[in-house]
């Protein structure tokens, strides 16, 4: 065999092995030698979950079940023949519909999140702008007049055929199972079986919105357990638990739920092996945490006025964001400007404008964690002006809700449950890595550190879909 | 606000099948550096080294579709190795040249056959004799084999990289091609 032919063997090797080879590599002391045999069968699992439950339309009860729909769209990964017209087709049609849907999800993360998840003390928030906004949208298709005119407005919707095509398009977008990562979104609506109900606003909810719609008796506990049941389902047996409403059953209406469950891997592992245990400078005082390390990760970097970002590549295609404040900014400071929401669902990409990035050496730090949250997002839709749907004198469900009621129905309470966490098994190595700032500004030409030990916002998107949204305050 | 044109490698790959132009802009806003890094880590020659980017680009195009990469940053990486060696065996056919090209096949002779005589043997059957080698090397020494003789990259790079001595990566190298050898010869390629 000729050297030229050895040559030629090497270049088929193995794409995994491929690209590990090119991970970022590190100088190991001596000492700690033995741990990289230990870092190579370790495994780093992101997982993500909600659980749904976002809310609740109380009033007299009454009612009766229609049918459910499942997900239904041509996948073209898959079909044995590939129509290449046909998929042309959908693509263009899908992108027309994206460049207008995901600036609207972008506007409504953006305005949920400053009032949901901000504050610069000691708690984790977190929330899933997709899980909203649908849920949301479903809300807006039982309400009629000013009430659905609110609606429509806080989701940067003109029409209900504009917002039916745009959260079914991002549902086809984000919904997948395969490459290492899932992502799930499912719906459901539970009708009293004292309600008298419209059927077609019902049959447009599992047909537009992939909805599942039950009927049963609200507040028993045969019903509450079908409920449960349906969120262990969705979420993968991820969520057991459903909070109680606290609203009395008689007055229980419509219950809307709302789950999604997203899992993935990192792109680029990180080693165990490269761990390091160092203060994360909370509100409250300074903790000890085990940081992720990455020496000079091929990334993008961001950068805007009050903050820098990183991009971090998961499975299949989706990414998460590390948005870190400049040291004399909180993360409020990022939540007030609606810049890391243009960053993280790329709204001006299709614009084709220039750009705050550059792709290069980053040196990252994250800290571990697993945090959650509970929160109700009605106060942050009120002051995005989603204020009739709340008010049992003004809200207008005619476009559901046939029978009178004593009370009229109105949204209770639109909660929302989120959990996060960044899992790596394994052993840590004792290292101290230094702290430099990240600040806004065009970053230095080779290597920049990017160190995530103080109060740090963060997301995950999917196809510049905003998935989660989160202010990591208390690594934990 | 300004932000980067960055799209995921589903969506590139889409681009592709799609055959929208735009694949090639967004691959090479993505890929280009990291296809031009192997490329002159060959050619030694950043012209030379451009074109065989832009090789890439073409021959992407002509492979998506059918081909559906799993990775595609080590599929466009595959492409510009292939196209930046052929590059270079056709430009120092008769010299040779700089960069790390001449010393890796100086390096890669002590595995082949003492006279250098080609071998009847098929692409699968290469990727079958290199995986089950890589298969048997520790995490370590399959990365810095990889690093010299797929990525081309020279050996004090290497050993930096890797927190190293360069002598101590070149033996490691020499170690690795050896084991390389036992297994041609085991498999009759020798």
């Amino acid at each position: 065999m000729k050297k030229e032919q050895i040559l030629d063997m090497i270049g088929e090797a193995p794409e995994a092995y491929v690209a590990d080879a090119k991970q970022p590599k590190r100088r190991i002391p001596k000492k700690w030698k033995w741990l990289s045999g230990i870092a190579a069968v370790l495994v780093l699992i992101m997982l993500f979950n909600t659980p749904a439950i976002p809310m609740i339309v109380t009033a007299k009860a009454v009612s009766k079940p229609t049918a459910s729909r499942r997900l239904e769209h041509d996948d073209f990964y898959t079909a044995e023949s590939f129509d290449r017209e046909a998929f042309e087709q959908m693509t263009a049609e899908r992108e027309a519909i994206l460049s207008r849907a995901i600036p609207s999800l972008a506007s409504f993360t953006a305005g949920c999140a400053q009032t949901a998840i901000g504050g610069t003390d000691a708690v984790n928030r977190l929330f899933s702008p997709v899980n909203a906004y649908i849920g949301l949208a479903m809300t807006g298709e039982l309400v009629s007049g000013q009430t659905q005119t609110q609606i429509l407005d806080a989701l940067g919707a003109p029409t209900t055929d504009d917002l039916r095509a745009y959260v079914s398009t991002v549902w086809e977008e984000v919904e997948r199972e395969r490459g290492g990562e899932i992502c799930s979104i499912a719906n459901s609506l539970w009708l009293d079986r004292d309600i008298t109900y419209v059927q077609k606003t019902m049959d447009d909810l599992a047909y537009h919105y992939y909805a599942s719609v039950y009927e049963g008796d609200l507040g028993s506990s045969r019903t509450e357990r079908d409920i449960t049941a349906w969120m262990q389902n969705n979420t993968r047996g991820m969520i057991t638990k459903r909070q109680p409403s606290g609203i009395p059953p008689e007055d229980q209406l419509l219950t809307l739920a709302s789950a999604i469950f997203f899992q993935s891997k990192w792109r680029d592992e990180f080693r165990a092996s490269e761990n390091t245990t160092a203060p994360f400078h909370a509100a409250d005082g300074d903790i000890k945490c085990t940081f992720m390390n990455k020496k000079e990760a091929h990334m993008y970097y961001f950068w805007e006025e009050d903050f820098g970002a990183v991009a971090m590549g998961l499975k299949n295609g989706s990414t998460m964001w590390f948005i870190l404040p400049d040291a004399d900014k909180t993360v409020d400071d990022v939540l007030d400007d609606s810049a890391y929401t243009d960053v993280i669902t790329q709204s001006e990409f299709r614009s084709e404008e220039s750009t705050n990035s550059r792709y290069m050496k980053v040196n990252l730090s994250v800290p571990q964690f697993d945090v959650s949250s509970s929160i109700d997002l009605k106060e942050a839709l009120q002051n995005m002006g989603v204020t009739d749907v709340f008010d049992p004198q003004l809200s207008d469900f005619s476009a559901s809700v046939v029978s009178e009621t004593e009370v009229p129905p109105y949204i209770a309470a639109v909660r929302q449950n989120v959990r996060v966490k960044i899992d790596e098994k394994g052993v840590t190595a004792a290292a101290y890595i230094e702290i430099p700032g990240a600040g806004a500004g065009a970053p230095p030409d080779e290597v920049i550190d990017f160190i995530l030990d103080r109060p740090f916002v963060f997301a995950v998107t999917k196809s510049y879909v905003p998935l989660f949204v989160g202010v990591v305050n208390t690594p934990g | 606000m300004k932000t980067a044109k960055m799209l995921t490698d589903d969506r590139i790959v889409e681009l592709y099948w799609a055959r929208s132009e735009s694949a090639i802009t967004e691959t090479a806003a993505k890929y280009g550096g990291y296809c031009r890094s192997i490329a002159y880590n060959i050619l030694f020659d950043a012209q030379d080294a451009e074109e065989s980017v832009n090789d890439t680009y073409l021959d992407a195009w002509n492979a998506m579709p059918p081909h559906r990469p799993t990775a595609l940053s080590t599929f466009l990486g595959k492409i510009t190795r292939r196209i930046s060696i052929d590059r270079w065996r056709r430009r120092h056919a008769d010299k040779r040249g700089g960069g790390v090209m001449p010393a890796v096949l100086d390096e890669l002779a002590d595995c082949a056959s003492p006279d250098d005589v080609e071998s009847a043997i098929e692409q699968s059957e290469m990727a079958r004799i290199i995986t089950a080698f890589l298969d048997t090397l520790p995490t370590d020494e399959r990365r810095v084999f990889l690093c010299r003789y797929w990525f081309m990259e020279p050996t004090a790079a290497i050993a930096k990289a890797f927190g190293y001595s360069e002598s101590k990566t070149v033996s490691m190298l020499f170690r690795t091609r050896k084991k390389l050898r036992e297994i041609l010869e085991k498999e009759g390629y020798l």
